[in-house]
């Protein structure tokens, strides 16, 4: 058995006895125990990666209605059940999962109709022709798309778009690997943009409710400024660090001819949607009632059928289902607040807990999916917060872990934008080290300052 | 394991020459060669037992034993080399030997010998993206030397919004 394999099993053999005999840990209830062996199991799941990281989403579910709901198995039932099984059956349709269903449909039209594609080219036209103009017209480009598309999705059609001009550039022009390496990384940064910028984005949201919440406008106010100076900083320093030779570049990007009518309903659709988003406070209607529009209107113009449906990343919505089910597993069953009460609270200060949790969130993006880091983090830091009764206020840890997973982005397997740049084998894993390093450490001051403001 | 590129020929100047083009490849493919249609299921079939595919076949017609065309038709018989994709190298092939190697063997392409090393590496090029596109789950890792513009466009379309 290889050693990673046999790490794992016993790692997960060391959680049964939280199940099996829940009752050593002092200060504990039997289902804090099994909430606690859950939140483990979790954790060396996802990190280990012996599951897909959706499966552990649906063992969490699982283990949560068998061991802690009131219709689980009725010999695992001590008294009244913390959990209503029809509450973490819900996790599947959290607002926040219909939130991302929102944002698929209008990827998907974009996608579908190659109307993304147009977009890039009229917003790049007026970059001129010089290399270091059009490397930040892509960034910029790159970085809007993933607010509302996938990070790996807008980096591969970026990439496509590049190719052909690459193929023609000389290896010894420095500017193949900043116009490489400008694509991963405004795809990164720009995830951080919206609520459905990027999965992390979309767990925190989870935690911020009643007096914290904050809404798909209240977050683009703190998260497209941090993605713009972002932005500007890496453009600055991949010119900086990778020179270009060439004074002259001309991309070519092809797009379909798309019926008048087809581009009024996505234009239209999005821009209302883009809208509503953004002015909740005049019409009541909330973030996650907004993203049911889009997705009505473009299955009922028949933009969108069920072969769409059927490429809609439901992985992605398992594994933060998993995550949703997890945070709220662990307050309802009062395991959080357990936890915090075995801690030695007098000797440490919740600034100091946040920020050991906050760098071990970014080394955690850095080496595993950012979604991953995300759903173990953040119940934890939702956990500090309370525990210390919100002396931390929690709008600001939570936005400050979950943008933080995002900076994960210093090597080529900390995100998929950065691997599919990589697998063109024109980049060493020192250029992605540098620069991504250098910006996320850039990102980790800036998104420390924003915090503290929220 | 690295799928392969397997070219047949009995002359072995024509292997040579063909390998010497075929280098670009070597990074990303196994690139070997066969002297016969016998020889060429025995490289096959040892390459498949390591857990490798075939993902072209670079096949001459004329050559003693089994024709060309008929081990094209055999291997498209065979679940594992269907999708594989099949190139007939040769100047001898008769009209009705073509004939039967695009209905019965789903031949991909025929290239006339001589040919021009820009060619051949272009339509190898062109093929091999086609295999990697439908075979492999992870196509990226093929853009070093494959049409990187078509597969980033294939990883971008195939959804996952």
């Amino acid at each position: 058995m290889p050693r990673k394999t046999l790490i794992t099993t016993l790692l997960i053999l060391m959680t049964v006895p939280l199940f099996v005999f829940p009752g050593f840990i002092a200060g504990l209830d039997p289902y804090q125990h099994r909430m606690l062996g859950i939140l483990l199991l979790a954790i060396v799941l996802w990190i280990s990666e012996v599951i897909p990281g959706y499966a552990t989403g649906l063992v969490i579910i699982l283990l949560q209605l068998l061991f802690l709901s009131d219709k689980g198995v009725s010999l695992f039932l001590n008294g009244p059940a913390p959990l209503n099984s029809k509450a973490v059956m819900a996790s599947f349709a959290s607002p926040i999962i219909i939130l991302f269903l929102g944002g698929f449909s209008i990827a998907a039209t974009a996608n579908k109709y190659k109307l993304d594609r147009s977009m890039a080219k009229a917003m790049l036209k007026p970059f001129g022709t010089r290399p270091a103009t059009i490397m930040l017209g892509l960034m910029l480009i790159t970085a809007v798309f993933s607010m509302f598309m996938s990070n790996t999705a807008t980096t591969a059609m970026m990439l496509a778009i590049l190719a052909p001009v690459l193929s023609h550039m000389s290896d010894a022009d420095p500017a193949k690997k900043s116009f490489l390496l400008c694509v991963p990384v405004a795809a990164n940064i720009g995830g951080m943009g919206t609520p459905i910028g990027t999965p992390p984005n979309a767990i925190a949201m989870k935690y911020l409710t009643g007096a914290d919440a904050v809404s798909f406008g209240a977050w683009m106010a703190f998260g497209v400024p941090i993605v713009a100076i972002l932005v500007a900083l890496s453009w600055w320093l991949l010119l900086v660090m990778y020179r270009p030779q060439s004074k002259e570049l001309r991309l070519q990007i092809k797009t379909s001819a798309v019926p008048k009518s087809k581009q009024w309903i996505f234009y239209g659709t999005f821009a209302l949607t883009v809208a509503l988003w953004l002015t909740g406070k005049i019409h009541g209607m909330n973030t996650y009632v907004v993203a049911m529009v889009p997705l009505t209107v473009f299955f009922v113009t028949r933009m969108l059928d069920k072969t769409d449906i059927r490429k809609f990343s439901w992985e992605v919505l398992w594994l933060i289902a998993g995550g949703i089910s997890l945070g709220d597993g662990m307050s309802n069953s009062g395991l959080s607040q357990s936890l915090i009460d075995l801690l030695p609270t007098e000797s440490m200060t919740p600034v100091f807990l946040i920020s050991v949790l906050t760098v071990i969130a970014f080394l955690m993006g850095n080496f595993i999916s950012h979604t991953v880091a995300a759903n173990v983090m953040l119940p934890l830091v939702a956990t500090v917060v309370t525990g210390f009764a919100n002396e931390v206020p929690m709008k600001g840890a939570i936005v400050q872990v979950a943008l933080v997973c995002s900076l994960g982005m210093a090597l080529p397997i900390s995100t998929p934008p950065n691997a599919l740049a990589f697998a063109t084998g024109k980049l060493d894993t020192r250029d992605i080290l540098r620069t991504g390093g250098l910006i996320s450490v850039i990102g980790l001051a800036l998104v420390w300052l924003v915090s503290l403001l929220l | 394991m690295k799928h392969m590129i397997l070219t047949v020929d009995d002359e072995r100047e024509v292997l040579d020459n063909v390998a010497e083009d075929l280098k670009i490849f070597e990074a990303d493919f196994e690139v070997e060669v066969a002297e016969s249609a016998g020889e060429a299921l025995e490289v096959i079939g040892n390459h498949e037992k390591q857990g490798g595919r075939l993902a072209l076949i670079l096949c001459d017609h004329m050559m003693p034993g089994t024709l060309g065309v008929d081990l094209l038709v055999q291997l498209n018989e065979r679940e594992s080399t269907k999708n594989s994709k099949k190139i007939l190298l040769t100047g001898q092939a008769s009209h009705q030997d073509t004939i039967k190697a695009v209905n019965s063997a789903n031949l991909d392409h025929y290239i006339s010998k001589p040919w021009k090393v820009e060619d051949l590496q272009g339509t190898l090029i062109k093929f091999l993206t086609d295999f990697v596109l439908e075979a492999d789950p992870h196509p990226e890792a093929y853009t070093d030397i494959l049409d990187s513009e078509r597969i980033f466009a294939a990883i971008y379309e195939r959804g996952e919004y």
